[in-house]
């Protein structure tokens, strides 16, 4: 539809353009008081402000000025462009939310990569008993790392786990951030639908 | 961070430092915590370790153990393995490193100031493999270390 013209005003859908005008501004108006209002709010205390007096922080009337300079640009250009502000907020907590997913799940050392073979747990502990002549480790599958191995293996529970060996040589990145292993890292890995859900190691420094 | 308080090692009778955490591994997969008693010490315990040979066999054992259960109660070996009195580090693959003479460089954070010499000890499943000396040099000044030499000159 096409808008009217008239000789004092110009008038969309039989609305005048100002009335459009405030239309658009309006949430954002709401939005920049809102936040001024916190602003406000949350100001340094009374207390606050005469420490920084009696420190020689005073905040001079250039300070003020600057501070409502500042506010000023940037409430114009939040109500001016509102729409793409609304839409990179919407994009970001998405991203923040992805990040926090990504963030909150554990991190193991072992990566796909560094798995050698699928392993029996009865197989695993055969081969898994340490000899010291001196007597200072239990006779137990791991040594000393028995009740750790106890926990790892309570946990695998589903009849489609897998248990995995795993070895990742020195130098190799590892971990989330993958930092570069400072040792080899030995050990077995919790597999289920191809997914490391969880990991054992039984050697690293 | 500041710098940490080092692991000790006894080496040919000596009591020596140790810059390396040989019990973290353990006390990892035990899911097993500390208190930290200050600042220089976050991992909350300071381990004894000695490299004892046996049948012409070094393996490396934690003799000693202050673990800081909480800010007061300190445990030891007997509480964090019950049964032993002596530890045998089977666990740990890695580098033992034992600074030697002089600090050349001193870092504030964990173990990363430079000294003299390391005593470079290779260690497979808790078994002494070789042991390699490094010389280290004075590690160059960082641009902010230059400015607050500058700093220290300006104030003599």
């Amino acid at each position: 539809m096409m808008p009217k013209l008239s000789s004092d005003t110009l008038s969309f859908w039989g609305f005048a353009w100002w009335i459009w005008l405030i239309a658009y501004i309006l949430p954002g108006f709401f939005y920049v008081s809102y936040h001024l209002l916190k602003e406000y709010r949350d100001r340094p205390s009374q207390f606050a402000r005469d420490m920084l007096d009696a420190i020689g922080r005073k905040r001079s009337f250039r300070d003020v000025l600057e501070d409502l300079l500042v506010y000023t640009i940037a409430s114009i250009c939040f109500l001016i462009a509102w729409p793409g502000f609304a839409v990179w907020a919407f994009f970001k907590k998405r991203e923040d939310a992805a990040l926090e997913i990504e963030n909150s799940k554990p991190d193991f050392n072992c990566a796909p990569q560094y798995l050698t073979s699928l392993v029996e747990p009865h197989d695993a502990e055969v081969v898994s008993y340490v000899i010291d002549p001196l007597g200072y480790v239990p006779s137990l599958p791991f040594g000393h790392l028995n009740a750790a191995w106890g926990i790892f293996l309570s946990e695998m529970m589903d009849p489609a786990d897998e248990l995995w060996s795993f070895h990742i040589p020195k130098g190799s990145k590892c971990g989330r951030h993958g930092f570069a292993a400072s040792s080899d890292i030995r050990g077995f890995a919790h597999v289920r639908s191809g997914e490391i859900v969880g990991e054992f190691i039984t050697e690293s420094d | 961070m500041t710098a940490q308080i080092a692991e000790r090692i006894i080496v040919g009778g000596k009591n020596i430092s140790l810059y390396t955490n040989p019990l973290s591994l353990y006390l990892r997969q035990n899911k097993i915590s500390f208190e930290s008693p200050n600042t220089a010490n976050w991992r909350g315990y300071i381990g004894t370790w000695e490299i004892i040979e046996s049948g012409g066999v070094e393996r490396l054992y934690l003799v000693e153990l202050s673990a800081h259960k909480t800010y007061l109660e300190i445990v030891g070996i007997p509480e964090v393995f019950p049964g032993f009195e002596k530890v045998f580090a089977h666990w740990f693959t890695g580098e033992l490193r034992l600074p030697q003479g002089n600090m050349l460089k001193y870092v504030h954070g964990g173990y990363a100031s430079t000294y003299e010499y390391d005593l470079l000890i290779q260690v497979k499943q808790g078994v002494v493999l070789e042991r390699t000396v490094r010389k280290n040099e004075r590690p160059p000044q960082t641009e902010h270390e230059k400015y607050l030499s500058l700093l220290d000159n300006d104030d003599a």
